[in-house]
Formats: C-alpha cells, sequence, structure tokens
C-alpha cells in the first residue's frame, strides 16, 4: 500500500498537533509529499522538522488564510494535489444553553465552513486532474450525538453529510471523498476556544473501548492511507466509524 | 389532541409556507401565537386571519433573534412551544456555493434555530414546554445539487436531539420534523436558482408530494402533550420516501 502512494502530494489541515500531526508524520513516514496547515507555527516548524513535511500556516477561522493556503500548499507541491486530509477542528464541552453565541460562531466556522472552504478549493485543483482523494477525519459525534460536547457533534455532523454530498458530485470527476469518523483517540482534542480552555477533552475520565484501549493518531493515519490508496479506489461517499467497536456497543443510560 | 395542544407558541419563518401553515393549525386549536418572518405583506394578512400576533424581522440580522423573543414574551407573558421553521435553500452542489449563499444558510438554517432555542430554552423549562425543529429529508438523505442546504439540515438536525437531551432534566422536549420533496413553492430560496429552473422533484410512493398542512399537522402533534413520551425524535413527513430510497446509477 506505502508503495503506491510514494511520491504523491497530500495537503493536511490541522496538522501541528494531535490526529493531524500523526497523519503528517506517517504520510511523510511513507514517502508522500506532504504539505500541512496550522495556526501554532512553533509546532508547525518543529513537526516540519521532525518529518520532512512543509508548513503553511494557517488559522482555520481566517478564511482568507483558508483560501491562500491551498493555493501556497499546491504551489508547494509541484502544481499537484492527490490528496486532501481535513483534520482541523476545535471542541468545547458546554451544553447548548450555556454556550456564546461567538463561540458557537467560532466552531461552525473552524470546524463546518473551514471544511467546507478547504473542500471546495482542493476539490477545484482535483478535478481539472480528474483524480484525487478527500478524506474528512470527522467524529463518532457525528454518528451519535456526543451531550457534553453539543456544538462540536452539531458541526461535525454537518461535516458528514459534506463529505457525503461532496462524493456524490465528485463521482464522476474521478475523485473520491470519504469520512472517518474515530471515537475517542488518545490524546484527545485540546483545540478550544480561547480563553475556555477547561472546555477542552478531559481525558482522565475516558474509559477504554470494548477493544481494550483507546483509539491513536496512528489508527487514523492508517485508515486515511488506506482510503488513499488504489486499494479502495471503488470506495467513495464512505463512513468508516473507527472506535474498537465503542459505537457497536452503545446503551441507553440513566440520566445524570 | 386539543385540549392538549400548548397555550403559547412562538413560530420563526411564520411568513413561509410551512410556518404559516403551522401558524394557521396552532390559531385553529386556540393557542395563543406569536409568529415572526421577513415578509411585512404576508406577516400582516396571516396576522389579520388568524388573530396571531406578527413580529417582522429576519433573523440573519444582529440582535433581531433577541428582539423576537422579547416580543414574544412580552406578548404572550410565557413560553410553551417554539417552533423552528424559518429556514433557506440554495439549488447548487457544494462546488459551486458561494461564500454568500453558505454563509445565508448557515446563519439562517443552524446559527439562528441555536439562537431561538438558547433565548427560550429558560421560558419553555417553567411548564415542560416543546421546540419543534422543521429539518428536511435531506439530513437523511443529503442531495448533491442541494449541498449547503443539506449540510445545514443535518446540523440541524443534530442540533435538536443534542437540545433533547439537554432539555430533558429540564422538562423541555425536543423533536424535529423531516419534510420530504415538497409542493412547488414552498422554500426560500437563496439567489443563484429561480424556482422555476428546477426539474420536478421525484414522486413519493404516497403519489403525492408533501403539503404544508402535513408537516403542520405534524408540528402540532409533537408539540402536544399526545407526544409526551417522544423527544429526540424525527418524524418523517415525506409520503414514503425514506423507506423508498434507491441507489443512482448512470444510465449506460
Amino acid at each position: 500500500m506505502s508503495a503506491e502512494v510514494r511520491g504523491r502530494t497530500a495537503l493536511v489541515t490541522g496538522g501541528t498537533s494531535g490526529t493531524g500531526r500523526a497523519v503528517v508524520e506517517h504520510l511523510a513516514e511513507v514517502g508522500m509529499q506532504v504539505a500541512f496547515c496550522g495556526r501554532d507555527t512553533e509546532r508547525g516548524a518543529s513537526v516540519a522538522a521532525a518529518s520532512g513535511a512543509s508548513f503553511v500556516r494557517s488559522d482555520a477561522a481566517d478564511r482568507a488564510d483558508c483560501d491562500r493556503s491551498v493555493e501556497q500548499a499546491t504551489s508547494l507541491l509541484g502544481g499537484r494535489l492527490d490528496l486532501f486530509v481535513g483534520c482541523a477542528a476545535m471542541i468545547f464541552a458546554a451544553p447548548l444553553g450555556a454556550t456564546p453565541e461567538h463561540i458557537f460562531r467560532e466552531l461552525v466556522e473552524v470546524n463546518l465552513t473551514a471544511t467546507f472552504r478547504y473542500s471546495r478549493a482542493c476539490f477545484e485543483v482535483m478535478r481539472r486532474q480528474r483524480s484525487g482523494v478527500i478524506t474528512h477525519v470527522v467524529s463518532d459525534a457525528a454518528l451519535r450525538g456526543i451531550h457534553h460536547i453539543p456544538t462540536y457533534s452539531v458541526t461535525k455532523a454537518g461535516v458528514l453529510t459534506l463529505s457525503e454530498t461532496l462524493a456524490a458530485e465528485a463521482a464522476p470527476h474521478g475523485v473520491r471523498v470519504n469520512a472517518i469518523c474515530p471515537g475517542a483517540v488518545f490524546p484527545g482534542m485540546q483545540t478550544t476556544a480561547a480563553g475556555y480552555e477547561h472546555h477542552a477533552e478531559d481525558a482522565s475520565t475516558w474509559g477504554p473501548a470494548p477493544s481494550g484501549r483507546h483509539g491513536t493518531g496512528r489508527d487514523v493515519s492508517n485508515a486515511v492511507l488506506w482510503l488513499a490508496s488504489d486499494a479502495a479506489a471503488h470506495v467513495s461517499g464512505a463512513t468508516l466509524r473507527l472506535d474498537g467497536a465503542a459505537g457497536a456497543a452503545t446503551r441507553g443510560v440513566s440520566r445524570a | 389532541m386539543s385540549a392538549a395542544t400548548p397555550r403559547r407558541v412562538l413560530v420563526t419563518g411564520g411568513t413561509g409556507a410551512i410556518g404559516r401553515a403551522v401558524v394557521e393549525r396552532l390559531r385553529a386549536e386556540g393557542a395563543e401565537v406569536v409568529f415572526s418572518g421577513r415578509n411585512p405583506g404576508r406577516g400582516a394578512e396571516l396576522a389579520g386571519r388568524t388573530g396571531a400576533t406578527f413580529v417582522p424581522g429576519d433573523v440573519r440580522e444582529s440582535g433581531a433573534v433577541a428582539a423576537i423573543v422579547a416580543e414574544a414574551l412580552g406578548v404572550l407573558g410565557g413560553l410553551d412551544g417554539l417552533v423552528l421553521a424559518a429556514g433557506v435553500l440554495h439549488r447548487s452542489p457544494l462546488s459551486e456555493t458561494t461564500d454568500a449563499a453558505w454563509d445565508a444558510l448557515i446563519e439562517t438554517n443552524v446559527v439562528a434555530p441555536f439562537l431561538f432555542a438558547r433565548a427560550c430554552l429558560d421560558s419553555l423549562s417553567d411548564r415542560g414546554g416543546a421546540i419543534v425543529a422543521i429539518a428536511s429529508g435531506v439530513a437523511d438523505w443529503p442531495e448533491a445539487e442541494l449541498g449547503a442546504y443539506s449540510v445545514s439540515k443535518r446540523a440541524l438536525l443534530w442540533m435538536t436531539r443534542m437540545l433533547a437531551v439537554e432539555g430533558a432534566t429540564r422538562g423541555v422536549r425536543a423533536n424535529a420534523v423531516c419534510p420530504g420533496h415538497t409542493a412547488a413553492g414552498m422554500g426560500s430560496v437563496v439567489e443563484g436558482a429561480a424556482p422555476g429552473d428546477r426539474t420536478p422533484p421525484p414522486v413519493p410512493p404516497s403519489g403525492s408530494h408533501t403539503t404544508a398542512t402535513e408537516v403542520a399537522e405534524a408540528v402540532a402533534y409533537l408539540l402536544s402533550d399526545a407526544a409526551a413520551g417522544s423527544t429526540g425524535a424525527t418524524l418523517s413527513v415525506d409520503g414514503g420516501m425514506l423507506a423508498a430510497l434507491r441507489a443512482v446509477r448512470v444510465r449506460q
């Protein structure tokens, strides 16, 4: 699988931390030419140095940044884009009734609108090439809402539909679009609204999935690589739940 | 069912086809109704005919939601039901969706319902109220030609479920109605596609397209005490379309 993707090009958003970082490192490790976006210049430089991938500083909440970074990355990659992986996301743990308007808007912007803008721009490049793969790293919150992170769940449900809808549109152009829905991935998503750090994920309370452990960034990057490979040539519009059977083992819980 | 219909209801998007049918239906049951909408002519006509109170307002304008809710609470003196019927449609695949159209759909179909629900939760909690959101069949079966619309309606459906869990501890129910392919002229369309452009939607197994009256019936049921056991539910009003979906194949 890795032999055939060697030399292909990829753009990854949210690549400076967490799952996105794991994806950048794995794609680079198997010989892909990788560009990645993120907000933090220091972390970006460190991931670039460790992986050999190119860092394009970009804030997913900044629309001009989104548009510019796709152009910049495509140009860095020699004008060709074989793979786009959307990982950038932000979380906020509070009931809707206690979520400030600007935070709701920020999550909609970063999780949903930025994914739309990146996907739209990358699809344009891929449509011209008549080939390409788009993979959205979504969340199991899009498959069953998670009530302590409702705004996140709402935005991720939107991303899942975006992924399916784009798959239908892109298929005749030789472009495949899929969604990966990870369950709890350790070490958890820390990107939350500035000034609201206690609303990030608290992984200390998580029990393991039925598989006996938490997901890892490597689990996600393995799936990203498979979906990018020719082995997945007929896979498009698919949702890959990646959660160690957690979603297969749900049950009702008594209210707190 | 009539005795159990909530007494005081706020309906958003009351000047659109579905919202209007909801206002008519609830007034026929004797509920006190305040409705918001963008079209002053249609609002005045509906208010005059039904006795409901019209609050003009565009939910996309900053501060509009707070103003509408404040006025509704002033008129009604409390709130037993909230119907989220304001919505806009944009007929375009995602790759051709402009920033302006995307923003219009996300603001109207996702952000405004959040603002309304948040602003009404406390009042609804006082007596055990109900929220009904008008989502869409495309929340279940996204359509490539309705890219951003499908995304926004899925998000709204998910929000309704989240509100159901959150509201349950406060005695508030939240449910969604998903109309299928509706009779012509029902949607408020954002720039880019004239209603006349559309190819006729497929006819569901029932033999006819969903009407606003049918949607209003489902809304009245979910608002009423007859539906006391349902929260976080999705009620399709689509003539069987969801059950009859078929994979699309390209003709050779």
